[in-house]
């Protein structure tokens, strides 16, 4: 009896604990994430967890008794009858991609699990279903699969490779880059696209890349397949433009590089265009100026050989006539002369003659010349010469000669008429310094950072002189700069200008 | 006696100009148009200065002032250039001419006054 009594204490406590486990996983299920129902073999609900009244607004009560097929999209509808199906014949169904409808209509995309649910003696009673909520997961896919798309149609060449060199990923701009194509390169080395003499370039390359470096903008020549001819591989070269960087892994180690690179040869091909036109430009300036030298020359000796009465003397309003025509025949040879340096200066031909020279008296021999000008506009011209004598400079005597003639003719040219000029000559510091002054219509302040630009032409100086290059000043520019010296100004429109330079006394 | 003047340059109109301008200064002028013209006059007289132009078809200025070095002349060159070249005047310097000038940005009177200041010297 005590027997019997305490077999049956210990089968209330067998039976007390296994409804205990029993509520635990009921509470388990109830609570589950994941929705967790139970059907018959027909889809009708028979069990309907916390999880799926969270997931698709409806309740236990609501859904108990009600075919499954109410979540079903009409387009799946058939889908649930063959996984059921499946199951019935005793298989598993697991992490099957599915989409539901919700009680507000809106559709969720889930991750299905089904399996069967077997009386002890293996009849298959009816289904339990696990519906997984993929929504983020899906999304990281579609953004993933668009990332793969965007790279995958990218013009650049995106190339993902082994601190070693071998390709990992190889896009679209890629294969259309060099000629291979992803199957071709994928775990193959980078090294096939580079001729034996930059073969050492990609080590290199990576070898910044593991110090966790960014190469950008690296301009070079790869080598491309191309098999435009059927059987015939021919290599030619591509011009690529790019940049190389680390590949991290979370945890921030370096574990590969990418690589985008940009097919630059049709800008190359611009930019040798560009360079050639300048060239054939500046040989036409070139050719046309000489061409136009001998003949003005001739033109000009014998003029003057005229003017001065080696034939007889001239009727003075012949000479007149004539001294006009020398003086414009000297005007255009000048201009020839100012494209011919300024094409010099542009290309670097232009060398000093070096000689020991008293600027002094190179100052003083243009303010003579000088004075021919200004007298036709009654402008009174001063030449403050140095306190003391100025030691004698070794200089390029024609281009001071140009310099100081340029800055006086721009001063008398750009004067009022009846106006002043005064140019002084002395020493500052440890410098010869010149400066001429005047008190003509000066430099508009917005246009003042032009003014040593080739061909700039202050805005009111080309009201006053129509016709003339631009040329004085960016010439004046080079010569004292190859001179050491500096160049500079201070100048106020309407007022006046003050140009000068200085150029070192030991050089 | 006149001092006498050799123009060598193959642009007639030029040579002429100045042929012209040094006859009326007094001297004795002759002009040449071509290298090789140069060589025979000279192997024949006697010429107190040289004006010569460098760029000149088949025997151009550079190669007729070795020449005139090779014949034994110690006679004065001054390059009448056309081109402001500096590399081509440097070189014409340093195959013994005594100095130059640019046609095309010298007047008459300039030149004049640079031969005189030579001759007198």
């Amino acid at each position: 009896m005590q027997n019997d009594a305490s077999q049956q204490s210990q089968l209330i406590i067998d039976l007390k604990k296994e409804e205990e486990i029993l509520r635990q996983i009921k509470l388990i299920v109830e609570n589950s994430h994941d929705a967790i129902t139970g059907e018959t073999l027909e889809g009708i609900v028979t069990s309907w967890n916390g999880g799926a009244t969270r997931m698709f607004g409806y309740s236990a009560e609501e859904m108990i008794g009600q075919p499954i097929s109410i979540l079903i999209p009409d387009e799946l509808k058939g889908e649930l009858s063959i996984l059921l199906d499946r199951v019935k014949s005793g298989e598993f169904v697991a992490d099957h991609d599915s989409v539901r409808l919700r009680k507000d209509g809106s559709r969720i995309n889930v991750a299905l699990s089904i399996s069967p649910i077997k009386l002890k003696d293996g009849t298959i009673t009816g289904v339990s279903i696990v519906d997984r909520d993929i929504t983020e997961r899906k999304k990281k896919e579609e953004s993933l699969r668009q990332a793969q798309m965007i790279l995958e149609n990218s013009h650049d060449a995106i190339i993902g490779q082994t601190l070693d060199g071998i390709v990992t990923s190889w896009n679209g701009g890629a294969t259309k880059m060099f000629g291979y194509t992803s199957e071709e390169m994928g775990g193959r080395s980078m090294t096939s696209l580079f001729s034996p003499e930059k073969k050492d370039e990609l080590s290199q390359l990576l070898e910044k890349v593991k110090n966790g470096e960014i190469v950008a903008d690296y301009d070079t020549i790869w080598l491309r397949k191309d098999s435009t001819k059927v059987g015939v591989e021919l290599q030619i070269f591509a011009d690529v433009e790019f940049s190389i960087a680390p590949i991290h892994t979370d945890e921030g180690a370096i574990v590969g590089a990418s690589l985008v690179g940009r097919d630059i040869s049709i800008r190359k091909n611009s930019e040798q265009k560009v360079k050639e036109l300048n060239e054939v430009r500046n040989k036409f300036i070139n050719i046309i100026s000489h061409q136009l030298r001998t003949p003005l020359s001739i033109i000009n000796w014998n003029l003057e050989t005229v003017l001065n009465g080696d034939f007889g003397k001239l009727d003075d309003s012949i000479h007149k006539f004539l001294q006009s025509t020398y003086k414009e025949s000297l005007r255009v040879t000048s201009r020839i002369h100012d494209l011919i340096a300024a094409m010099d200066i542009e290309e670097e031909r232009v060398t000093l003659q070096i000689e020991e020279v008293s600027i002094d008296s190179v100052v003083a021999g243009i303010m003579v010349e000088m004075t021919k000008i200004s007298e036709l506009k009654s402008i009174s011209c001063q030449y403050i010469a140095p306190e003391k004598d100025l030691p004698a400079m070794r200089v390029d005597a024609e281009k001071i000669r140009t310099i100081i003639s340029k800055l006086v003719e721009n001063s008398i040219i750009y004067s009022k008429d009846n106006g002043k000029v005064v140019v002084k000559l002395f020493a500052h510091e440890n410098t010869i310094r010149f400066e001429v002054a005047d008190y003509g219509i000066g430099i508009p302040e917005q246009e003042q950072h032009h003014i040593f630009n080739r061909f700039f032409r202050a805005s009111n100086a080309a009201v006053m002189q129509p016709d003339a290059f631009g040329l004085g000043l960016f010439i004046a520019k080079s010569f004292v700069e190859q001179h050491g010296g500096v160049i500079g100004f201070d100048s106020k429109e309407g007022k006046g200008s003050i140009f000068w330079f200085e150029i070192p006394l030991n050089r | 006696m006149n001092q006498r003047i050799l123009i060598v340059d193959d642009e007639k109109p030029l040579a002429e100009a100045l042929n012209l301008k040094l006859s009326h200064e007094g001297f004795d002028v002759d002009a040449v148009y071509s290298g090789q013209d140069a060589v025979e006059t000279l192997k024949k007289q006697y010429y107190d200065l040289i004006l010569l132009d460098i760029i000149m078809p088949e025997k151009d200025g550079f190669i007729l002032l070795e020449e005139i070095r090779n014949l034994g002349l110690k006679t004065p060159v001054i390059i009448s250039s056309n081109l402001n070249q500096e590399s081509d005047i440097a070189r014409a310097k340093s195959l013994g001419a005594v100095d130059y000038y640019t046609k095309s940005d010298t007047n008459l009177s300039s030149i004049v006054e640079k031969i005189k200041g030579f001759l007198i010297k």
